[in-house]
């Protein structure tokens, strides 16, 4: 008979709607709303059984009585309830919620009371000819007013909330709207987000993929570069060897000796031959056989050439004096712009030279076979002290010889 | 139908008048219950505790061959609304009960404690073990499955000790799990289209090196 009863009332709390349960919530949701009910019908305190120990037997006798008197008063039913109510409940925490679905377990109207396990306070008047507007109760009185001892004060907690009850001005019985919901049974948190797959995998296939190939690309193309930088061999073109010198200085020399004699009227008679002078000076003191690493040797050799095709353009081109050669690289020819050369006074340098970028115009420079700039040197005496610059270097070779 | 018996029996036990002076206590109401049925577990949290949990329990505590008295009692509730500890409420329940056996007084989440009179199983360190094992959202079932796990292992201070050497909770993020596979997924598609890019643009420049 009683089950049946349970089953009435379960089945009639699932049809109406609001309330803690849904029809989807498992049996066991109503447990305690079943038992509170239950335990209500004999008594309209209901103490659950781990909040024992938060009221003391004088207390208790207090709330009854003020019990008796509201509902004397109000004319309606009077029920307070202490129990926990955790987030884990079938109202998910909330004390309201709580309220109406033990209504709705009880079918009985009346000023229903709850206190839960922080001393929290929820009052609902289902049918109470007050009206009650939705903050009657001051919040002192709904809440414990040491957290560290909630239930300190609850007695007077509970009297002075039913005066604000029974002193509010009459009003139509109404029942308040439930405004807080208890999500369903299972669905209490947010659904996890599953790991989406595919969005990931094309983001990584059409554009993580593509801009890292492309950056590691431009690394590994600069590394590539620096590295080719770093182990490019020094051009062969500037480094001399003394047998290829010696080969020129030759050639040189015999083409300015077809010339010679110089025509009697040309301008540059004496500037030629002064050069020629120095010239076959200085082949001489080299000999036939130079030594390899011979710099000074080198150096007279490279003042060989420069000496017979300076006399070569006076003679070919009616110079009256003869031209100063390229200062980064003597053996590149006549210099026709002024640029800065590095480890050397500014001085005028051949086409070539003028349009290379200073550091392309620094590799250029004229290297010794040590491997050391021609300017490093100042060959025998300090013959080249002043390298090959000047108009008067015939003149300074032949001083450097004593002769004069 | 069991079930809603139970449900009638414990309605009733609990609808004692609670301000009867001088009324019983919860230790009292505990002991008589326990008597009868050696599980008691709170309706108050039905989210945490599924339906059966009770006969889970016992059936999972059978397995030690002794006697066993098991409270499981609300979460969030403090000292402060009345309520005793969890080791206060065993020794309250052993003096009222009298019986030696595995007393276990525990909430929805695992706290709490295990003591054992007439024995010298070291039942409170397996609970605080098994809680150290366990992911907070375990559930209590959870919890005493490892408990018996433990007390039956061949050497249960080895298993224990094991334990402290190692104190890792099976506690696992999903949001890092998901975070993790998603990486690979895209690692796996920034792979599949990056590697041949780069082998084809520096081939592509070899060989035109090499012409060169």
């Amino acid at each position: 008979m009683r089950a049946a009863a349970f089953w009435l009332v379960a089945v009639l709390a699932l049809l109406l709607p609001g309330g803690p349960a849904s029809a989807d919530d498992p049996p066991h949701a109503l447990a305690r709303l079943d038992r509170v009910a239950t335990a209500l019908e004999e008594n309209p305190l209901f103490v659950d059984e781990e909040l024992l120990g938060a009221l003391d037997g004088e207390g208790r006798k207090r709330i009854k009585t003020a019990i008796k008197d509201t509902g004397k008063r109000l004319g309606t039913p009077v029920f307070v309830v202490l129990l926990p109510n955790t987030s884990e409940s079938e109202s998910e925490g909330h004390n309201d919620v709580f309220l109406h679905g033990l209504h709705k377990q009880l079918g009985k109207d009346g000023l229903y009371l709850m206190v839960d396990h922080y001393g929290d306070m929820e009052v609902v008047p289902f049918q109470v000819p007050r009206d009650l507007g939705y903050s009657t109760i001051p919040r002192e009185l709904t809440r414990p007013a040491d957290w560290k001892a909630p239930f300190a004060d609850l007695p007077s907690r509970i009297e002075k909330t039913f005066i604000e009850v029974v002193e509010a001005p009459s009003g139509e019985p109404d029942t308040p709207r439930l405004y807080s919901t208890a999500d369903p049974f299972g669905a209490e948190d947010e659904p996890a987000r599953e790991p989406a797959i595919w969005g990931p995998f094309f983001a990584g296939l059409l554009l993580v993929g593509p801009l890292a190939a492309a950056a590691l690309f431009v690394v590994l193309l600069l590394a590539g570069v620096a590295y080719g930088f770093w182990k490019r061999p020094p051009s062969a073109s500037v480094r001399v060897r003394t047998k290829n010198l010696r080969a020129q200085a030759d050639e040189e020399l015999a083409l300015l000796a077809a010339l010679l004699p110089p025509p009697d009227g040309a301008p540059g008679r004496l500037a030629a031959l002064r050069s020629y002078d120095a010239a076959l000076l200085l082949s001489d003191e080299v000999g036939r056989e130079p030594g390899t690493h011979d710099a000074a040797a080198a150096m007279d050799l490279v003042g060989v050439i420069v000496l017979a095709r300076q006399g070569r353009e006076v003679l070919e081109k009616g110079l009256t004096r003869p031209l100063v050669p390229c200062r980064v690289n003597p053996l590149h020819g006549p210099g026709v712009a002024k640029r800065a050369v590095s480890g050397m006074p500014n001085g005028k340098v051949c086409r070539a030279c003028a349009d290379a970028a200073p550091d392309a115009r620094r590799r250029r420079t004229l290297k010794m076979p040590d491997g050391h700039p021609y300017h490093a040197h100042h060959g025998t005496e300090g013959r080249w002290k002043r390298g090959f610059a000047g108009q008067d270097l015939a003149e300074r070779v032949l001083e450097s010889f004593g002769v004069g | 139908m069991g079930f809603l018996l139970s449900l009638l029996i414990f309605g009733l036990f609990c609808s004692v008048p609670a301000w009867a002076e001088p009324g019983p206590s919860r230790a009292d109401l505990l002991a008589q219950r326990l008597e009868k049925d050696p599980v008691q577990v709170t309706d108050h949290e039905p989210r945490a505790i599924p339906e059966g949990a009770a006969e889970r329990i016992e059936k999972t505590l059978e397995a030690l061959g002794e006697p066993f008295f098991v409270v499981v009692e609300t979460s969030e509730v403090s000292t402060r609304a009345g309520r005793e500890q969890p080791g206060e409420l065993i020794s309250l329940l052993h003096d009222r009960m009298r019986k030696d056996g595995i007393y276990l007084v525990t909430n929805s989440r695992g706290n709490g404690t295990a003591r054992q009179y007439g024995g010298a199983r070291p039942v409170e360190r397996a609970w605080s073990t098994a809680q150290s094992e366990l992911p907070y959202d375990a559930g209590v079932t959870r919890h005493v499955e490892r408990f018996v796990e433990i007390l039956r292992a061949p050497d249960v201070n080895a298993r224990i000790e094991a334990r402290r050497e190692a104190p890792e909770s099976e506690y696992r993020s999903r949001s890092e799990e998901r975070d993790r596979t998603e990486m690979t997924a895209l690692g796996i598609g920034a792979a599949l289209s990056g590697l041949p890019l780069i082998a084809l643009l520096v081939f592509n420049v070899l060989r035109k090196g090499k012409r060169k």
